[in-house]
């Protein structure tokens, strides 16, 4: 049973990538001239360009029978020599372990690597402390298996047993929340790239993964919740850091346009104005890095103030003005929405903010009109 | 266009060939050695100041071995520095030697220069360095193009120019380049060894790699404006360049004459040796002291001396690449018929085993296996070819570092093992040269320094010397080249008394007492130390430096106290110029100090610098008065978590509030306004005394000092009093310790308020005698602070209380405390056993008068 959708339904609230950008996709398949490695459907070059972009060029191909030439979107801002390292490993042996901080796409990019290699990006793992051996290699239809007995039939196959007899990539996002002995289910998987099926007899009861299979793993290492992972399954996966935008021009031009995305999808019409988004970025970034650009030092909450926060933020702040303001953005939106995410379960967090507000909102607020309106919103931060 | 590819047919003529190099690029070398033994020029000329032609026998000696560098110096006259360029001499006054500048000129194995010297020399071309000298290229310049706090010692093949071309940027950009190392990399080294098929082919490779280069260092100066190339000198070495090939090229002899040069200057030259030569009107300053000697080098120093002009980075792996690709084919025995070597992969092999193998003898807890051998290898060469590479580059094998050798998150994990392998590739090598070089300029710098300071270093006899740091700046100079030596760890002179402003003793004291006795050993340790520079203030830099590279090492968690130290001792020696680093380091340690007694230290230490900055000659350190307010506000921001305080620290910290309150009519600068904001100290006192869980100790102090400030009037603090005062017997050690804490504050209350006085009684009345005696000596801490005079007037306002005009005698008995407290105990053991026999009656009339007397 393997699960793909091939269109769009105005219904769906987040369709898959391979949905999503299928033009794209299309575009890049026309247009492949590099080797493609077995059970890949674009060549590792195509890959790359699919996540990084095409730099403007627009492709030619065929689109619902006409002739059309389409741009391939940068769709994953920071660095690219990782993504040619997680192709890279894609096409070895090891798996793909995408670790980093809350919010820094790494599903995201998951999702885009698994789309544009096997043209599927739904053959997922959900980890969770409840996930069960089950859930990795297969389980059984019981009322065939008891009316008929162990069969391929009453087999119902996990994510990871049709990747691997379909030659894809299965997705297991949040590894190192399911517990130490369930994970180490992947160790010998990894290594024979052979499932037993102890209950078929035959051919049935050994499945080899087909060419193109493998695992892309995520993690946060360092969050409430998650387990250590064993010595053996680090040995099989390659761990590659996923780090938050530290390019301040290019996260202000993520959180515009991922803002205005999400505002096209509401339908509404807001203005936000250049200045209050650069607010909002610079704030994050300073509590970020605990450091702003005049030198200041500043504590970092714990919370992490990732990219995705900013573009969550900004949207709630403009809908915070769409509905109870007046349609405009204003940096007391922005200081309201912000206590949400600041705030999480550290009650030293709203001091901490407090301090950055009094040390460094304030001298700024006596330039710019802007940071001064965010300077007064400080009377919400009520402990 | 059209410009470049006019250029590019100059390049290589049947009389002059013009071969521009990347400085330290093993591939322009490969293929510069390549072109000498095709070409059999006549004459090699090699960018580098003119006057290092006369250190060319000694360079090639066979004893001298690479890394190595010449060192070059000279101290310009006072007179004759031209005007605008005071921003250029040293920060002056304080400096203990005569202004000057220096630089090192390094040379490897596989630097284009020294393969150029070498191979065109053993086939017999005249070699020589055309090039203006250093005392003229730094006398010509207008304008420091170096930030304030760079070390003076620069390279003489600073790359600024390629790091901000915005061309190069965009080309990095599009080849999917990390940066301009790593295109080069891509575009370059990547064509090392590649020769072509048969000797037609193989000049033709060497011929469009000179082109490729020249190509680069085109667009990458077509980005410079002309104005900054006069400014920085450029011009005017290009100048000196041109007029010295014009007249090798006069000499009418057959062969071809060989300039190699750096590609960014190659791209003019052809015009301007065609050009007639401009009347140049240059100054003929009198430079003196000229110093140029050969010095002995280290990969390690290159690497770091290149981290601040970003030359070619990791040396050792460089130099490796190089060697692997000179050995020829046939040469090579060890390979199996028929598999040619690739230098590329046989470098990147050898690496990642090495590093491998280090972590195991390491015993690190990331120990990694063959098999993680195997696989970076794997992935490097996978990523190479993805990248179009012949095999994989410098950034590939970091890549395969990355993704297979580190198991965890980069930032964590990762940092140790890529400290390694960058570490693995940077090198430890140091060079050799001959005796003839003469003696290391460390060594001459001391015995000059020495003698000007008129310390006796001609015999071993131990002497003393006294120091007036304070009135004169000879004896400060002295005062600097002792500390340094120490730091430097050169055994000569030892501290024997005198203010230390590191410890902060001893400050009341005018002068240094020091005893100095020179020792071969001395000698021996500066030769030794020779490697980390050639003048006393370069090598205590360096020294000073890795000591600052430590501390950022342990950084986290470490008081901010550990880094003030630093920067006192860097005062100490004179090195003013590094503080701008430490300062940074020391403002991130505040931010991280979670704890208020070591912030308030630092902020006492940064203001005993400050305050000593006369014989520290710390005026300069504008960072300091910016680091207090910091630290201040920092402190401000602990004080939300003062209530948290464990009672074993809280007079700790009642005295670390004290210091801060202190501070609050401090003013560090002189302008109107004040320097620290008191509204932050306050605001959060005023809400600790209802925190439940605060210390009674500081509940109380705090109190006493809100009230010293007029913020809590007389009725408010007395009703504090009276709460702490009333509550439950339990908490005997609270009402006691609030005492405790408020008369250490504010003494003045046990006499100016008989109210005061009034609820202590009442506490005291609520005693029975066990009790009493138990509290009795935490009482006794509580007004030790008064002076004599104070207690009389609290015996006075005692004895008023209970309508006596005196308290009476007061007698001291000569008994000690513990006998006293025994003989106490005794005494109310007696009583209590009066009571049970029903007797106290007739010890009811002298026990109140007897109360009275027994405090003190």
């Amino acid at each position: 049973m393997s699960t793909t959708i091939k269109e769009k339904s105005p219904r769906m609230v987040r369709p898959p990538a391979e949905v999503v950008y299928a033009e794209e996709l299309s575009a890049l398949a026309a247009n492949d001239a590099g080797p493609k490695p077995p059970g890949w459907r674009l060549s590792p070059r195509a890959v790359r360009q699919f996540i990084v972009g095409s730099d403007g060029a627009a492709l030619a191909h065929t689109w619902d029978g006409k002739k059309t030439r389409t741009v391939v979107t940068q769709k994953f801002y920071g660095d690219d020599a990782l993504v040619e390292r997680c192709i890279v490993t894609l096409l070895g042996n090891r798996g793909l372990l995408l670790v980093g901080e809350p919010g820094t796409a790494k599903s995201m990019l998951s999702e885009l690597l698994s789309a544009a290699i096997s043209g599927n990006s739904l053959l997922g793992i959900q980890g969770t402390a409840g996930t069960t051996d089950d859930q990795i290699k297969y389980s059984w239809n019981y009322a065939l298996l008891l009316a008929e007995g162990p069969s391929p039939r009453a087999l119902v196959p996990s994510p990871l047993y049709t990747a691997m007899k379909n030659g894809a990539l299965v997705r297991f996002e949040e590894i190192t929340r399911c517990q130490p002995e369930i994970q180490d289910t992947l160790v010998s998987l990894l290594s024979d790239k052979a499932m037993q099926v102890p209950e078929l007899s035959g051919s049935d009861g050994v499945l080899f993964a087909g060419k193109g299979f493998n695992l892309i793993a995520t993690a946060n290492l360092r969050d409430r919740g998650v387990h250590e992972m064993s010595s053996a399954l680090k040995r099989r996966l390659n761990f590659e850091t996923v780090a938050p935008l530290s390019d301040k021009v290019m996260e202000l031009k993520l959180v515009k346009e991922q803002t205005d995305a999400l505002l096209r999808e509401s339908g509404l019409n807001i203005e936000c104005p250049a200045d209050v988004l650069d607010l909002l970025v610079t704030t994050f970034n300073d509590l970020r890095h605990g450091r702003t650009a005049e030198g200041t030092v500043v504590e970092k909450p714990s919370t992490v103030m990732s990219t995705a926060e900013a573009v969550a933020v900004s949207h709630s702040a403009a809908l915070d003005a769409a509905y109870f303001g007046n349609a405009r953005l204003e940096g007391g939106h922005v200081a309201r929405q912000l206590l949400g995410t600041v705030l999480k379960d550290n009650p030293d967090d709203i001091k901490r903010l407090r301090q950055y507000f009094d040390v460094v909102v304030k001298v700024r607020g006596k330039d710019s009109k802007v940071w001064q309106q965010f300077y007064e919103a400080r009377k919400w931060f009520r402990a | 266009m059209a410009g470049l590819t006019a250029l590019l047919d100059r390049l290589v003529t049947p009389e002059v060939i013009f071969f521009p190099v990347r400085h330290h690029s093993p591939a322009c070398a490969w293929h510069l050695e390549k072109l000498i033994r095709e070409t059999s020029p006549r004459a090699v000329l090699i960018e580098g100041p003119a006057s290092f032609t006369s250190l060319t026998k000694l360079m090639l000696d066979p004893r001298t071995k690479a890394p190595f560098a010449v060192y070059t110096s000279f101290a310009p006259p006072e007179e004759k520095l031209p005007e605008g360029l005071e921003s250029l001499a040293p920060q002056s006054t304080g400096e203990f030697t005569p202004e000057r500048f220096a630089a090192y000129y390094p040379f490897c194995d596989y630097s284009p220069e020294l393969v150029a010297l070498r191979v065109g020399s053993a086939q017999g071309a005249k070699v020589a360095f055309i090039d203006l000298d250093y005392a003229e290229q730094v006398l010509s310049e207008q304008k420091a193009r170096t930030e304030p706090a760079a070390p003076r010692v620069e390279s003489l093949l600073g790359e600024r120019h390629f790091k901000r071309s915005q061309y190069l940027q965009a080309l990095a950009k599009r080849a999917g380049c990390r940066d301009h190392n790593d295109l080069w990399d891509h575009l370059f080294e990547t064509r090392m060894a590649q020769a072509g098929e048969g000797a037609k082919e193989n000049v033709k490779s060497t011929q469009a790699f000179v082109r490729d280069v020249a190509a680069w260092c085109y667009l990458a100066r077509a980005d410079a404006p002309p104005e900054e190339l006069a400014m920085d000198g450029t011009q005017a070495r290009e100048a000196a360049m041109a007029t010295a090939i014009r007249k090798e090229l006069r000499k009418d002899q057959k062969g071809p004459v060989l300039v190699v040069t750096g590609g960014f200057h190659t791209v003019v030259l052809p015009d301007l040796v065609r050009e007639k030569p401009a009347k140049a009107a240059t100054e003929e300053p009198a430079a003196e002291g000229v110093m140029t000697c050969l010095v002995r080098y280290s990969f390690e120093q290159l690497d770091a001396l290149n981290g601040y002009a970003a030359g070619m980075p990791s040396p050792f792996y460089y130099d490796q690449l190089w060697r692997a690709a000179r050995n020829p084919a046939d040469a090579r025995s060890d390979l199996p018929d028929g598999i040619k070597p690739e230098p590329f992969l046989e470098v990147a092999t050898r690496f990642l085993v090495e590093l491998g193998q280090l972590t195991r003898t390491k015993k690190m807890a990331a120990a990694l296996s063959p098999a993680d051998e195997i696989a970076a290898l794997e992935q490097a060469r996978r990523l190479a070819a993805l990248r179009a590479h012949p095999g994989p580059t410098r950034e590939d094998l970091l890549d395969g570092v990355r993704s297979c050798y580190v198991k965890g998150a980069i930032d964590a994990e990762g940092e140790v093992l890529l400290g390694l392998a960058r570490h693995a590739l940077t090198g430890s090598a140091i060079g050799e040269v001959p005796a003839e070089a003469g003696v290391p300029p460390l060594v001459e710098d001391f015995r000059r320094q020495a003698q000007t300071l008129r310390l006796n270093i001609s015999d071993s006899i131990r002497r003393k010397l006294s120091l007036d740091l304070y009135r004169k700046t000879s004896h400060r100079k002295s005062s600097r080249f002792l500390h340094s030596l120490q730091f430097l760890g050169v055994p000569f002179a030892q501290f024997l008394a005198g203010p230390d402003f590191v410890r902060g003793t001893g400050l009341e004291r005018l002068h240094e007492h020091w005893d100095y006795q020179w020792t071969p050993q001395t000698e021996s340790q500066l030769v030794e130390a020779s490697i980390y520079g050639a003048t006393m203030e370069e090598a205590a830099t360096n020294r000073l430096l890795r000591a600052i590279a430590e501390l950022e090492e342990q950084g986290r968690g470490r008081s901010a106290a550990a880094g003030v130290e630093i920067l006192t001792q860097a005062c100490r020696m004179g090195l003013h110029r590094h503080t701008g680093r430490l300062a940074g380091l020391i403002g991130a340690q505040l931010a991280e100090d979670p704890s208020l007694v070591s912030v308030v230290a630092a902020i006492g230490q940064l203001l005993l610098l400050w305050e000593s900055r006369e014989p520290l000659e710390a005026q300069r350190l504008t960072e300091i008065p910016q680091l207090i307010r910091a630290a201040y506000e920092r402190a401000c921001y602990l004080l939300h978590n003062v209530a948290d305080t464990p009672v074993e620290k809280a007079m700790d910290m009642l005295e670390s509030l004290i210091k801060l309150r202190e501070l609050l009519g401090v003013r560090i600068d002189d302008k109107a306004e004040t320097t620290f904001d008191a509204a932050l100290f306050w605001s959060p006192l005023e809400s600790l005394s209802s925190e439940p869980r605060c210390p009674a100790l500081l509940a109380g102090g705090v109190a006493g000092l809100r009230h010293d400030a007029g913020q809590l009037d007389e009725g408010a603090l007395l009703s504090q009093v009276t709460g702490f005062v009333n509550a439950s017997t339990s908490q005997a050690a609270d009402q006691v310790a609030f005492l405790v804490g408020l008369l250490r504050t504010c003494p003045e209350l046990a006499w100016r308020q008989p109210a005061f006085i009034e609820a202590v009684e009442r506490l005291l009345d609520r005693w029975d005698d066990d009790e009493f005696i138990k509290r009795l000596p935490h009482l006794r801490l509580a007004f030790a602070g008064l002076t004599p005079r104070e207690t009389d007037r609290v015996g006075a306002v005692i004895a008023e209380l209970h309508g006596g005009a005196q308290v009476g005698r007061l007698l001291k008995l000569d008994v000690d405390e513990a006998d006293a407290l025994a003989a106490a105990k005794v005494n109310a053991a007696v009583k209590k056993s009066l009571r049970l026999d029903g007797l106290e009656e007739w010890f009811e009339g002298g026990e109140r008068r007897d109360k009275g007397d027994e405090r003190h």
